[in-house]
């Protein structure tokens, strides 16, 4: 059966709260029903029909057609299936996201994968700050699953990571993984000042870095059989990130203002 | 106008009533039944329970420590936060709600008594009070080192009383909080602060002398020291002892309930503390009971709450080493499948069921520390229902049960033991003579409650309240919200007080000792004066 | 009714589209675009706590959301504060007990230009006596690591308090070792800041640098807090909402997100349609100038690039009239007498006006 199409007729007036569009919330909804849900932010009402031809089909994989920079929460705490956004969105895509697969062609904006759980997230172009990173007041973010950014990320990337990896392709913007508490970034390209600042466990391996805190120190070598594997994992999402990880030359242990267990591979 | 309240079951032990009948009420108070007028509204409440607006004597719910607690919890705002700590136009409503009329915000340091009024001022239908915070404030401590009279420190307390706009005086885990800041760890209640023989014991001792000679209706309320601890039931009894047979309340007696015994070493030790307080007739205390859940704990105990960080849930918190007792923001979660936790449920519960009398047991759950004010209405059905009780009780851990007397209790409180402990014993406790009865020239503030099988359900969503003779609340819904008063003591006190305290604030501190006071009621934005509560001289 | 809340604003100065106009003319016009408005933002927000409450009712009242103008300052604190807590002190407590005082960053004196003499850094604590030492990390003394920021100087200076390594050359080293001891000797430690200096992961490392110290001795944080009363409208907007600025009203229930309800940015992406501005404090114009209709409460002599669509001129909290603030001296709000009583209305009068004409429009 094909799949279940929402296809852009315009571009939205106000931010759209995207959530209910998941395979697990649109399971068993009829084309009025998802119609009718609502979508809006302001107290001027929108919902999916005004916004969205709906092509009925199979709501385990939804493809939806044409993005905005206003479609925020697309596939927010989504459990199974595949939403495909042909297209950009805006803030916090993914987020708490506990498994199936969601991919964005195109760009994100703000804390893309916050709190993710599980699954795997995909954008293929560029993704905004605080990639993973907890939203306010939060202690921690990601917490699982896989993040692939083909293109660049924003600044502070896998902010609070807890467990799960994250992939950029390119570059990424200052203090990539700061605050990470376990789990590992990779990013391929450079990495902007500061790197794992903050961090208590986990492991960065970066492409370049031209500022990193005095509170890392060099720490012996690479261990091979740690790349190797890491690499491998990588290497099931991303050829460029396992190309990267085997490439790690010079290793550092940081940040030594917090706990000191964290480790930053740099990448010949 | 004329309001009649028809038929209602009317429980009034102040004034000895518990029978069906009528109440009236004429501009805002409870009058005499009329001879010949007639009524110009009859409320129908036929079949229902009627008795005086509830008053809760220790709840957070202003103040820097309580906005701090909201501002670190936006993560929790659509859960628990909501409940341990509602917005000020939340509390208000959320209270009217279960028959509540006046709540009594319990730890104000006096330098941060202007923001508690203004939230105060926003809490809308019920009446509100402060008590002020001394025993480590510094000049309480540099009058005592200076081996000062006692009509000294009274006439000092009654400046911050007026300066603040307290209804009385609570003490911090007296001497802690200053002893904290020169790096001490813990202090009981002999310990004394440093490069001083200032002990808490003699903190304590002063302020009672205070409280008495002031004549304030309402006893030292005090927080002890080594909250929380186990064996600390050893604590409270000593403070007991310590208070003599001058007048002391306790704060939440059951978080020093606890005993060493068990092969956890830890116990319930409520049995040994309930006999004490029915034994001490000067003694009255509220239970804070504990309720399972997520909540935060907000306290001026600053040295406990530090060393509770360890317990956070979520695991952040917040310290401040404020002027005098600061502030300790720890949220935590109460599980049931948690051995401590369930002995300091069964323990809160033993304190209720153990002492006898409800004039001098008042029920709390130390909002939001044991539980937020929301679970209320659950607590008194497990107060009045012994099955319910026991069906809780097999849910919980069975070693915690072992170490408490609870499961042995077959005692159930009367809705006239309610009556008593919610809105009688409360107004004497605060010396509000026109609340908390209905009798004549009472004030109309009244709660009526429709029976069901569901104790919690009846108590959650009142049938009608009216407050000041207003209706405000139909089947737990709000139907006009009228702001209520603030209520204070203003006892005098000699000019020296003001200029001992002017040359203090001016040398050490620099700034003027009138900078904290609390301006009148119109520039906190209430349409109401203060009102006045006479103390006793 | 209009009338009644109009007599609130006597001496009440107003225009619309730069011309003078009848306070009720401008209420009308300004309660007009309100109502008519698809999502407005209620900014600047340099008010006193009457002013935050009003200006919050409103809000609330029209479904917009509320930004102030040092927001970025209150986050770097805040964001800290509510994701890893922190041990924070007061202004009395420091001038009566700090034995050690670390002055962090180089806007201090901006942040606070009374704050030496206030706090009596040059003399002993006042309580606990002894001596008092002071040190000054920024640029100009213990020099930082690191090119832009403090961050790296703090990171570093937080491993060596903890005892652990660094990869410093020795001559940076040195300074900071020498800091690191003397903290942990202090007796009652107390760091000072700027949160509109510090950048929040530098606010982080710095608490955490107290936090830390806190495990042997007595240390805590002395944040200074942003102008334009930030402090009193963050309190108040945390009773009333339960949250602090940059939170939308929109919904059934209210919506903080730092990042969308930025009210620069609101405005610029078109997002929202009508904005109020209130500067009471001081005469700062709206930063978008006229990118949407804006209703202006300002103090006095502000200067626009393009009058807004509506003006009301309002008085200086705590010197035209009466007000409740947060002061720095105090480190808490308290009542400040009118100190050169004028009659001109409150930004809380001129809210409460406005809102009181929301249903006739």
């Amino acid at each position: 059966m094909t799949a279940l199409r929402l296809v852009l007729r315009g571009k939205p007036d106000q931010r759209l709260d995207l959530s209910p569009l998941t395979p697990d919330r649109l399971g068993g909804l009829d084309t009025a029903a998802i119609e009718a849900l609502p979508l809006h932010t302001t107290r001027r009402r929108v919902n999916v029909g005004d916004i969205f031809q709906v092509h009925p089909g199979d709501p385990a994989g939804i493809v939806i057609e044409g993005g905005s920079e206003r479609f925020d929460r697309v596939g927010e705490a989504m459990r199974t299936g595949v939403l495909t956004v042909e297209g950009d969105v805006g803030q916090q895509a993914g987020r708490l996201m506990a498994g199936g697969q969601l991919v964005i062609r195109g760009n994100t904006g703000g804390w893309a994968a916050s709190g993710l759980l599980g699954g795997i997230l995909e954008i293929t172009g560029d993704a905004g700050g605080f990639l993973g990173g907890p939203l306010a007041g939060e202690r921690t973010g990601m917490r699982g699953g896989v993040v692939v950014v083909r293109g660049r990320a924003g600044m502070r990337v896998a902010d609070r990571l807890r467990r799960g990896l994250v992939i950029i392709e390119g570059d990424a913007g200052a203090h990539a993984g700061s605050g990470m508490v376990a789990g590992t970034l990779v990013v391929c390209g450079a990495v902007g000042a500061l790197p794992g600042i903050l961090m208590r466990r986990g492991t960065i391996v970066v492409g370049k870095v031209t500022e990193l805190a005095p509170s890392f120190v060099a720490a012996g070598g690479v261990g091979l059989v740690f790349t190797g594997l890491l690499a491998r994992e990588a290497g099931r999402f991303s050829e460029r990130a396992a190309v990267c990880v085997r490439g790690a030359g010079v290793r550092y242990a940081g940040d030594m203002a917090v706990l000191g267990k964290g480790e930053l591979f740099v990448s010949d | 106008m004329l309001t009649r309240l028809a038929g209602g079951r009317v429980i009034d032990p102040a004034n000895g009533r518990d029978a069906v009948g009528d109440i009236w009420v004429r501009d805002g108070r409870i009058v005499a039944t009329p001879d010949h007028a007639s009524a110009d509204q009859t409320l129908d409440v036929a079949g229902c329970i009627v008795m005086a607006g509830g008053i809760d004597i220790h709840t957070h719910v202003a103040g820097t420590n309580v906005n701090t607690a909201r501002l670190l919890l936006p993560d929790l705002r659509a859960g628990s936060a909501a409940a341990s700590v509602p917005v000020s136009q939340t509390i208000g409503r959320l209270y009217a709600a279960m028959g509540y009329t006046m709540v009594v915000e319990p730890a104000i340091s006096p330098h941060v008594a202007p923001q508690a009024h203004l939230e105060l001022s926003e809490i809308p239908i019920i009446d509100t009070a402060i008590l002020t915070v001394l025993g480590n404030d510094d000049y309480l401590l540099r009058l005592m080192a200076n081996k000062e009279s006692s009509a000294a420190i009274a006439d000092y307390a009654a400046r911050v009383l007026a300066g603040s706009g307290a209804i009385g005086i609570k003490a911090i885990n007296p001497g802690a909080a200053a002893s904290f800041k020169a790096n001490v760890r813990s202090f009981g209640l002999d310990d004394a602060v440093p490069n001083s023989d200032i002990t808490s014991r003699a903190i304590i001792n002063a302020l009672q002398a205070a409280t008495e000679s002031l004549g304030l209706p309402h006893p030292l309320h005090l927080h002890c020291s080594n909250l929380g601890m186990p064996g600390n039931v050893e604590t409270a009894l000593a403070t007991m002892e310590a208070a003599g047979d001058v007048r002391l309340h306790i704060a939440h007696l059951q978080f020093y309930a606890y005993g060493k015994d068990g092969p956890r070493g830890f116990s319930s030790g409520a049995a040994r503390l309930a006999e004490a307080v029915n034994s001490r007739p000067n003694i009255t205390a509220d239970v804070g009971q504990v309720m399972f859940g997520q909540t935060v704990t907000v306290s001026s105990d600053v040295l406990r709450q530090f060393n509770a960080r360890g317990q956070a849930h979520p695991r952040k918190s917040i310290i401040m080493d404020g002027d005098g007792n600061g502030g300790g923001i720890v949220p935590y979660r109460y599980r049931k499948t948690d051995f401590y936790n369930a002995v300091q449920w069964a323990a809160g519960l033993e304190l209720f069921l153990l002492i006898n009398d409800p004039w001098r047991l008042f029920f709390t759950t130390d909002h939001p520390n044991g539980a937020p004010f929301t679970a209320y209405p659950d607590l008194l059905a497990l107060l009045m229902d012994r099955s319910l009780r026991a069906q809780h009780i097999e849910t919980l851990p069975k070693d915690a049960m072992q170490v408490s007397t609870l499961a042995s209790i077959t005692r159930e409180y009367s809705f006239a033991d309610i009556a008593i402990m919610t809105r009688a014993a409360p107004a004497r406790l605060l010396g509000l003579v026109d609340r908390g009865h209905l009798g004549p020239g009472a004030r109309a503030d009244i709660a009526v409650y429709r029976p069901q099988a569901d104790l919690a359900a009846m108590f959650r969503d009142a049938a009608l309240v009216l407050k000041d003779g207003v209706p405000v609340i139909r089947d737990g819904i709000p139907v006009a919200q009228p702001f209520g008063r603030a209520v204070a003591v203003r006892p005098g006190f000699d000019s020296a007080a003001d200029r001992g305290l002017a040359a203090f604030y001016d040398s050490i501190y620099g700034v003027p000792h009138t900078a904290f006071d609390v301006p009148a009621a119109d520039l906190l934005g209430r349409t109401q004066p203060f009102e006045t509560v006479p103390c006793r001289t | 009714m209009i009338e009644t809340a109009e007599r609130a604003l006597i001496g009440c100065v107003a225009s619309v589209d730069g011309k003078p106009v009848s306070p009720t003319e401008a209420i009308y016009e300004a309660a007009t675009l309100l109502a008519n408005s698809r999502s407005a933002v209620v900014a600047g927000l340099g008010t006193d706590v009457a002013g935050a409450r009003a200006s919050v009712a409103l809000a609330q009242a029209i479904g917009a959301s509320i930004d102030h103008m040092d927001a970025g300052a209150v986050f770097a604190n805040l964001d800290v504060m509510r994701r890893a807590g922190w041990i924070v002190t007061t202004p009395l407590q420091t001038r009566t007990r700090a034995d050690t005082v670390l002055l962090v960053g180089d806007g201090l004196l901006e942040a606070w230009p009374e704050m030496a003499d206030r706090l009596g850094l040059d003399a002993p604590p006042t309580l606990t006596g002894g001596a008092r030492r002071v040190f000054r990390l920024s640029s100009g003394t213990v020099p930082p690591v690191g090119a832009a920021t403090i961050l790296p100087t703090l990171a570093a200076l937080r491993a060596l308090v903890a005892g652990r390594a660094t990869s410093l050359d020795e001559g940076a080293f040195r300074p900071l070792s020498d800091l690191a001891t003397a903290l942990a000797e202090a007796r009652f430690g107390v760091a000072i800041w700027s949160g509109a200096e510090l950048e929040t992961l530098a606010v982080e490392m710095l608490c955490g640098l107290v936090d830390d110290l806190n495990r042997k001795t007595r240390f805590a944080g002395l944040p200074l807090l942003p102008p334009n009363g930030a402090e009193g409208v963050t309190q108040a907007a945390a009773w009333a909402t339960g949250f602090p600025v940059r939170t939308g009203f929109a919904g059934s229930e209210p919506l903080h997100d730092p990042w969308r309800f930025d009210a620069r940015r609101l405005i610029a992406s078109g997002e929202a349609d009508v904005a109020i501005w209130i500067s009471a404090f001081s005469s700062t114009p709206p930063p978008w100038d006229d990118a949407v209709p804006t209703i202006a409460l300002v103090a006095s002599g502000t200067a626009f690039g393009t009058s807004p669509a509506v003006v009301f001129e309002v008085g200086c909290p705590g010197r035209d009239h009466d007000a409740m603030l947060f002061d720095p001296a105090l480190g808490g709000i308290a009542f400040a007498a009118a100190s050169a009583r004028r009659t001109v209305p409150s930004v809380a009068d001129t809210v409460a006006a406005i809102a009181a004409a929301l249903p006739q429009c």
